[in-house]
């Protein structure tokens, strides 16, 4: 995991500044259009941590993937930094097996509630012609909604906010005027509850409306 | 190259998250739990309890400790182990004896619980006679001094650092309640077995505690068990994808699911009662209400081993702990009252209006001298908690005015109420 | 057990984007030099003599289980910090954070100096007093204060005309303190090593004129002053990871 946070810290970095000469100067007095863009996406989401599995299972199968979808309101000011919110719903895992008294189902998902902050490694005035400008990274922090479902002896679902973090990064392919399609890898992580996945999105950006 | 920096700053970051220190503490000595006391017979164990100067080992152990016997019951067997308290970093020995040696010896680990520090020591009582030491084997003289001589260690390693005990005087035997928060201990202290299981209720009384409180929850099914927390949490228990309120697991699913922190089951207050009154000399019992809802079973229960206790002829009070209101308001739901003794977390005006036989103030109050005094001029006994600073630990016990401290540090409690004089 | 080849080819695939995307940018598109300085608070650069700044905004502490045990939120403060300069390379700096049942007053000098037109550092040391105090019937009549004092080191990077990263690194030494509950009092005046902090900061316009720093920050300690009722026990540095958000004004 360490070396996934040097990684995506480099790739920020490296992008951030070999893309400098590509700008315009963003601290001009003029202020530039802002625009509020909504995305929705989903894909496939991998638990990337240790999970535990009650050693009284016995033939214990588990599942690390499943099918994530995130919706995500973004304020797009005039400069490079953006701010935004983004929920959804992230599979972390399910196993099964069976215990003394029948089969077991266990499966564990969250909906994160986080506050996002944005950056295209390149910040041009004018069109989206660079690669540099489609490339973005993103964090985030807030709350994971972990939300368990039990069936063993009965039927349990029950949830607890865990505060934990998201980092992702992201290429955007205009293909209109007010819409993009965009393909974001990310990286969820509930820290309270140890939970963390990789997701992988297919997204639908709506430029909803500027001013 | 202007990679170059890129490449240290995301070093730096890596060498900043390696710093992240995941903190463990293992006993690094295996008890043998032999039952029977070996060459300690009775008389010896009663003449070695006291209070101790620290000739050698002084700088990590402080300058004086108190030396305390207790024992666990398993059936007919008695276990017994030494515990050697003392005033730096919540520090204590746990010795238990050693049946094949020919002389006084005791073995053991070491530990510090504000820190990860720990080890292995062994040590030998002998007799100090007209200046020299003897090998002592009960039966002490006037001008004898008892030395306890050996040495400590660090971690698993070999001890090999001298460390000598001489007696001071005895313990101070002023009645005083030593309790132990959750059953014996946090789990944040990195303590061997889980807060609020069975085997840190088994250990309570060798950290130095004469009563516990332990945090009752229900099930959804309406078993009465220990566990502190509102949810289902990696602070407590192993990972397992569980998660919420453990109100929402009946008992069964719990016991197939859910393991504490250091692989125990998550017991019921029967088994936790059960424990404290066959395996311990725990005279005190304070059931902490954690619920919300009726308190008809955890007062069937309590009344079940207050009358077990009575006719076994044990010294036991089990109470019940009012922290909140709703927990009062449980209690004046109950049809019957008798044989119910309580304990009020709350002012002393509610106190009195519960007849509530023992007052219970936060610590973060202060020492309410006023309050404390005229509740104890009306018989009522008064325990402050959940009181963990060392340095005010020591200025409460000094003040003399309560009755018992609650804390998670029952070694440090136990260290000032015994040097006392 | 299969997650650590997946987490690793991941990693890879970003390192390779990262390294293509570089070569691919590289020595086409020259770093040019901004003109002016860029408003920063963080940045290890003095202000103009005579000058001041300022900025505000809130940082978020995220409790240590240790302490807080199950309960694992976000603490804000209001965070608040002015700076003079005193001469070309030499500030003043002053620092309050404040929670108001808690606050943090610093002070501080600060040395700073170019090492290329890019990158830039500053050494220097803050002295911070906190205070705290709780009055809630039947649970507080506590108060407590303390004195902790910061050497710091920080080095800046203008990663490109608008955007600079600060990453400091301080060391947190433990000074006084005093605590209080009723009429008992405790008091701790020796000197020692309370622990360290890392901190990650990227200051930028945000909209408009507007310049904002947004950083993370990890402090590894013994003792936080915004966790003092909770009368932490443990001699072990506990971690608080931070996140800082501020206007510079």
């Amino acid at each position: 995991m360490k070396n996934l946070f040097i990684v995506v810290l480099t790739v920020l970095l490296a992008g951030l500044s070999e893309t400098a000469g590509a700008q315009s100067d963003s601290s001009e007095t003029k202020r530039g259009p802002y625009t509020l863009v909504v995305s929705v996406g989903g894909g496939l989401s991998y638990y990337s941590t240790r999970l535990g599995v009650p050693s009284s299972l016995e033939q214990p199968t588990v599942s690390r993937f499943g099918i994530p979808a995130t919706l995500r309101v973004m304020w797009h000011p005039d400069h490079r930094l953006r701010l935004g919110l983004e929920t959804g719903l992230v599979p972390m895992y399910s196993y099964q097996g069976n215990a003394p008294a029948s089969r077991a189902r266990v499966r564990v998902s969250a909906i994160p509630i986080l506050l996002v902050f944005s950056m295209p490694l390149a910040w041009l005035s004018g069109t989206e012609r660079s690669l540099a400008r489609r490339l973005a990274v993103s964090g985030g922090t807030g709350a994971y909604l972990i939300r368990s479902h039990l069936e063993y002896a009965g039927v349990v679902n029950s949830s607890r906010p865990s505060v934990g973090w998201m980092l992702g990064g992201s290429y955007t392919q205009p293909i209109g005027r007010k819409f993009r399609v965009a393909t974001e890898l990310k990286w969820f992580n509930a820290s309270a509850t140890e939970d963390a996945a990789f997701v992988l999105q297919l997204q639908l950006v709506w430029r909803a409306f500027s001013w | 190259m202007r990679v170059i920096p890129y490449v240290l700053i995301s070093f730096l970051f890596l060498v900043f998250l390696g710093c992240r220190k995941q903190y463990e503490a293992p006993v690094p000595y295996e008890f043998a739990n032999a039952p029977g006391a070996g060459r300690f017979t009775a008389p010896v164990r009663q003449s070695i309890e006291g209070v101790y100067g620290v000739t050698d080992g002084a700088a990590q152990f402080g300058e004086q400790v108190a030396l305390k016997w207790s024992y666990v019951l398993d059936g007919a067997d008695t276990t017994h182990f030494l515990s050697i308290f003392t005033g730096v970093d919540v520090c204590f020995f746990n010795l238990e004896v050693e049946p094949q040696a020919d002389i006084l010896a005791l073995t053991g680990y070491w530990r510090k619980l504000v820190n990860t520090e720990t080890g292995r020591t062994r040590l030998a009582v002998r007799v100090k006679r007209n200046g020299q030491l003897q090998r002592y084997s009960g039966g002490l003289t006037a001008g004898d001094t008892l030395v306890l001589d050996g040495v400590y260690g660090n971690r698993t390693a070999e001890p090999t650092q001298k460390l000598t005990f001489t007696y001071r005087r005895p313990l101070n035997q002023k009645p005083f309640s030593i309790l132990a928060h959750r059953s014996g201990g946090r789990t944040s202290d990195l303590l061997s077995v889980s807060e609020n299981s069975i085997e840190i209720i088994r250990l309570a009384s060798r950290l130095g505690a004469t009563g516990i409180e332990i945090d009752v929850r229900y099930t959804k099914d309406g078993v009465p068990i220990l566990y502190h927390d509102n949810s289902l949490n990696l602070r407590l228990i192993q990972k397992n994808g569980l998660d919420g309120a453990i109100e929402k697991y009946t008992y069964q699913q719990l016991q197939t699911f859910v393991r504490l922190i250091n692989g125990e089951r998550i017991p019921t207050l029967e088994e936790a009662l059960e424990t404290i009154l066959t395996n311990t000399t725990l005279n005190f019992v304070w059931l902490d209400t954690k619920y919300i809802g009726p308190m008809d079973k955890v007062q069937a229960l309590q009344q079940k081993f207050r009358q077990r206790a009575i006719l076994a002829r044990r010294d036991l009070r089990i109470v019940i702990g009012l922290p909140t209101q709703g927990a009062v308001d449980a209690y004046n739901a109950l049809p019957d009252k008798e044989n119910t003794p309580i304990l009020c977390e709350l002012d002393t005006a509610i106190t009195r209006s519960l007849n509530a036989r023992i007052w219970a103030p936060r610590w973060t109050l202060g020492p309410q001298t006023e309050e404390v005094l005229a509740m104890k001029s009306e018989n009522r006994t008064v325990f402050v908690w959940t009181l963990d600073e060392p340095k005010f630990i020591e200025q409460f016990i000094t003040e003399g005015r309560f009755d018992g401290i609650l804390s998670n540090y029952s070694p440090v409690v136990a260290y000032y109420h015994y040097i006392g004089q | 057990m299969h997650s650590k080849p997946i987490r690793l080819w991941l990693s890879g695939a970003l390192l390779a984007a990262s390294v293509s995307l570089a070569a691919a940018q590289g020595g086409r598109q020259p770093f040019q030099q901004p003109d002016e300085r860029q408003p920063e608070i963080y940045f290890p650069q003095a202000p103009r003599p005579g000058e001041w700044r300022k900025s505000l905004g809130l940082i978020f502490t995220t409790t240590p289980p240790e302490l807080t045990e199950e309960v694992r939120v976000s603490v804000p403060a209001v965070d608040f910090n002015l700076q003079k300069g005193l001469s070309k390379k030499l500030f003043l700096t002053g620092r309050l954070q404040t929670q108001f049942v808690q606050s943090n007053l610093g002070l501080g000098l600060r040395w700073a100096t170019p090492l290329s037109d890019r990158l830039f550092l500053s050494v220097g040391d803050d002295m911070t007093g906190w205070f705290g105090a709780l009055l809630i019937k039947d649970v507080f009549n506590s108060q407590a204060y303390g004195l902790q004092n910061f050497p710091n080191l920080s080095l800046g990077y203008r990663l490109n005309r608008d955007l600079q990263l600060t990453v400091r690194g301080e060391g947190i030494l433990d000074m006084y303190y005093r605590s209080k509950v009723g009429t008992l009092a405790v008091v701790d005046n020796k000197w020692q090593v309370n622990g360290f902090a890392v901190s990650f900061v990227l200051e930028q316009p945000f909209y408009g004129n507007q310049h904002v720093s947004l950083g993370f920050r990890a402090a590894y300690s013994n003792f936080n002053w915004q966790f003092w009722s909770l009368y932490d026990t443990f001699d072990r540095n506990l971690f608080y990871p931070q996140v800082i958000f501020g206007f510079i004004l």
